[in-house]
């Protein structure tokens, strides 16, 4: 993908989403590229299923479909580590870009680039999901089983969005990328509750993990773009690798960051390291063999997923923590994904001066128990 | 298709194309076939006006072997390789379970008959036992493509797909070298020396041979202490050591701190797993209330001990 919007190769539409509006804006968009109407997702696949990689086959192609089951769910972390109480938006599904790493690789059963097109559904979702939530601090996005913005020139989702939510102060939005599709968004009221993210890596381990995503630089400088227009930005250092010469390669991105963006407009930054269920280890050895994300040491943490062992997470957290505060971002919430009550303890509550919740409405969601999950100074 | 005793030195055996069986191991049949001769007819198809072997290469090897002819057989008049070679798949997967080269050489000579991958991969992986994916078909062809003692390795270790797609994942010669560490260890722990060793390759950017060259290894192989299996393993153990270096030495800490307690011979100290959480396990067995007040009490004295407090606190 880097630095040009995706296009897909081919488009395929299900039956029943020919006549929905965004089905039709899309394929103007398209124009020109090959389009076939289909009764499934299946059918839209099978010629590629027994291709010599039809994970990647399949990133080529767009299929336009209806979500037949809620939008709207709520993120389902990980057993036995600290929560996060958000809200996922599922619009679309699948990615263009290639991760080594991308759990999405083992976990969707259709691995199209799809995108649902009944946003009249999504909207009365929205309403009634959110009436529900009056008074209460709801922190959604699209970002988890797709890239929020990879397909919003076709889409124009995050303009959508935006609508279903506005005027709502009680809702932040959150739009995650890695790329650098800023166009829609730089056309929306900076009001606040848009929050656009991105997931940075070290140079190094974009180079080599991220395949298809935009350089880090292009990410930084698009969300640059974004804050000095006024929007609150986030950034989700998420995976971080550990290898040998991590600390700096990621100093230098830390670095680069608050050279970049300034630390007021920084709404949250999430540290998480690489995590994956063990099926996926095969995957990646059998789509990437170069890749050595997967080669590091593992153990089996206690949801199942192969990590880091935990001493080697709670030093790349302090580094990054001491990074961030030491760059100008004293005053940044920061909060673990994906985390154990240990290791949070080990890296946050055990820093001085770490234990002060950030004063502002979003934290209040991230709370577990009465303990607040994000610290700042 | 006619039913007739055949000569066996009518028919070609030099053309294998149809062969399925590698047939290492026929000792019970041939007891069979002398006792009582041949129950099932092989099937022979002609082919430029020879008869070739379509199934039963086994009971036409063990009469070959002991000199037995003619023998029963069926003659197809079937004029199409693949819709004969087909027949064969299906009287062999009825009949007994396939090993896994020979399952490779079925999807190979399906290719080479001509039926597309993604009819082999839809239709034949799941006869076979195989995930129905076109990653699984690849690795088959590459078991199919090994070297003959790496196949043999395959065949007499019984080594499973998910195996055999590490071991195909190293290079031909690579595979060569790792013949003697493999053949010792029983399935579980050849994968685990496959996976710690395609691991620590990579992540070394070191060809296993390079790793396996190693002075620690080379001493194994020289010791004439240790029997195969004893050396196989202790390099498994080597590798494992390597990949996860941390984990390791965390499980060693823990266990010599746990023999400084002087614990009682019937307590069992386990650390908690992974060191993921905080949950030690202690037990132990007691014949007796009196052996378990005993041990009880002696546990109790070691509990107050900053040694022990210090099993509790997990590496940072």
């Amino acid at each position: 993908m880097t630095g040009m919007p995706w296009l897909p190769e081919k488009v395929f539409v299900e039956k029943e989403s020919q006549g929905y509006p965004l089905t039709g804006r899309i394929l103007d968009r398209l124009a020109g590229i090959p389009v076939s109407v289909v009764h499934s997702a299946e059918e839209a696949f099978s010629d590629i299923r027994y291709s010599r990689n039809p994970v990647r086959e399949a990133k080529k192609r767009l299929w336009l479909a209806r979500q037949r089951g809620s939008f709207i769910k709520p993120c389902p972390c990980t057993p036995e580590h600290v929560r996060c109480g958000y809200d996922i938006i599922n619009v679309n599904t699948g990615c263009p870009l290639d991760c080594t790493y991308c759990i999405l690789q083992d976990y969707l059963a259709n691995p199209l680039v799809t995108v649902f097109v009944n946003v009249e559904d999504l909207r009365l979702e929205m309403d009634s999901y959110l009436s529900r939530k009056e008074g209460r601090v709801v922190r959604m996005g699209t970002g988890e089983l797709g890239d929020s913005l990879a397909l919003d020139h076709l889409t124009g989702y995050s303009l959508e969005l935006a609508g279903m939510i506005g005027g709502r102060k009680n809702v932040y939005l959150e739009l995650k990328t890695k790329t650098a599709g800023i166009r829609n968004i730089r056309k929306l009221d900076p009001s606040g509750n848009i929050i656009v993210s991105w997931s940075l890596n070290s140079i190094r381990a974009a180079d080599e993990e991220e395949h298809g995503a935009p350089s880090v630089e292009d990410r930084i400088r698009a969300a640059s773009l974004v804050s000095a227009e006024g929007f609150p930005v986030g950034f989700h250092f998420d995976p971080i690798l550990h290898y040998p010469g991590w600390e700096e390669d990621y100093r230098a991105i830390v670095s680069r960051l608050f050279q970049a963006v300034s630390p007021r407009r920084i709404a949250w930054i999430s540290l998480g390291s690489l995590r994956f269920p063990p099926s996926l280890k095969k995957t990646i050895r059998s789509r990437f063999p170069q890749s050595k994300a997967s080669t590091a040491e593992f153990i089996k943490g206690r949801d199942g997923k192969c990590r880091y062992f935990s001493s080697v997470r709670i030093e790349l957290y302090r580094k990054f923590l001491e990074w961030i505060r030491s760059s100008g971002g004293g005053a940044v919430a920061v909060y673990l994904c994906m985390e154990s009550d240990f290791v949070w303890k080990e890296t946050l509550e055990k820093n001085k001066g770490e234990r002060k919740p950030r004063e502002i409405s979003f934290p209040l969601s991230l709370q577990r128990k009465g303990r607040a999950c994000v610290w700042s100074r | 298709m006619t039913f007739e005793k055949l000569a066996l030195d009518r028919i070609d055996f030099r053309d294998e194309r149809f062969r399925i069986s590698l047939a290492m191991k026929r000792e019970k049949l041939e007891r069979s076939i002398r006792m009582i001769g041949v129950v099932q007819p092989v099937t022979v198809v002609a082919r430029g006006g020879t008869p070739v072997l379509v199934s039963g290469w086994k009971r036409a090897g063990v009469c070959r072997a002991i000199g037995l002819s003619p023998l029963p057989a069926l003659i197809l008049d079937e004029l199409d390789d693949l819709r004969c070679f087909q027949r064969a798949i299906h009287e062999n997967w009825t009949a007994r379970d396939l090993s896994l080269v020979e399952k490779s050489h079925i999807v190979r000579k399906l290719a080479d008959f001509g039926l597309d991958k993604p009819a082999i991969v839809r239709e034949y992986l799941p006869l076979l036992g195989i995930p129905a994916q076109s990653a699984a078909f690849e690795k088959l062809l590459a078991v199919s493509r090994a070297a003959p003692g790496i196949k043999t390795m395959i065949e007499v270790k019984d080594m499973d797909f998910a195996a055999a797609d590490l071991l195909t994942d190293f290079s031909p010669e690579e595979q060569e070298g790792l013949i003697p560490w493999l053949v010792p260890l029983g399935r579980n722990k050849q994968k685990e020396f496959l996976d710690d060793l395609w691991d620590v390759s990579r992540r070394e950017s070191r060809a296993a041979g390079d790793i396996l060259g190693s002075p620690e290894f080379l001493r194994l192989i020289a010791s004439e202490a240790l029997s195969p299996l004893q050396k196989a393993e202790a390099a498994r153990v080597l590798l494992r050591d390597k990949k996860n270096p941390r984990l390791s030495s965390a499980r060693k800490s823990f266990e010599a701190a746990a023999r400084a307690l002087g614990l009682p011979k019937a307590v069992r100290l386990e650390p908690p797993a992974s060191f993921e959480d905080e949950n030690l396990r202690i037990s132990f067995d007691a014949a007796t209330p009196e052996a378990f007040e005993k041990t009880a009490a002696a546990l109790g004295k070691i509990s107050a001990r900053a040694e022990f407090k210090d099993l509790f606190k997990r590496p940072v």
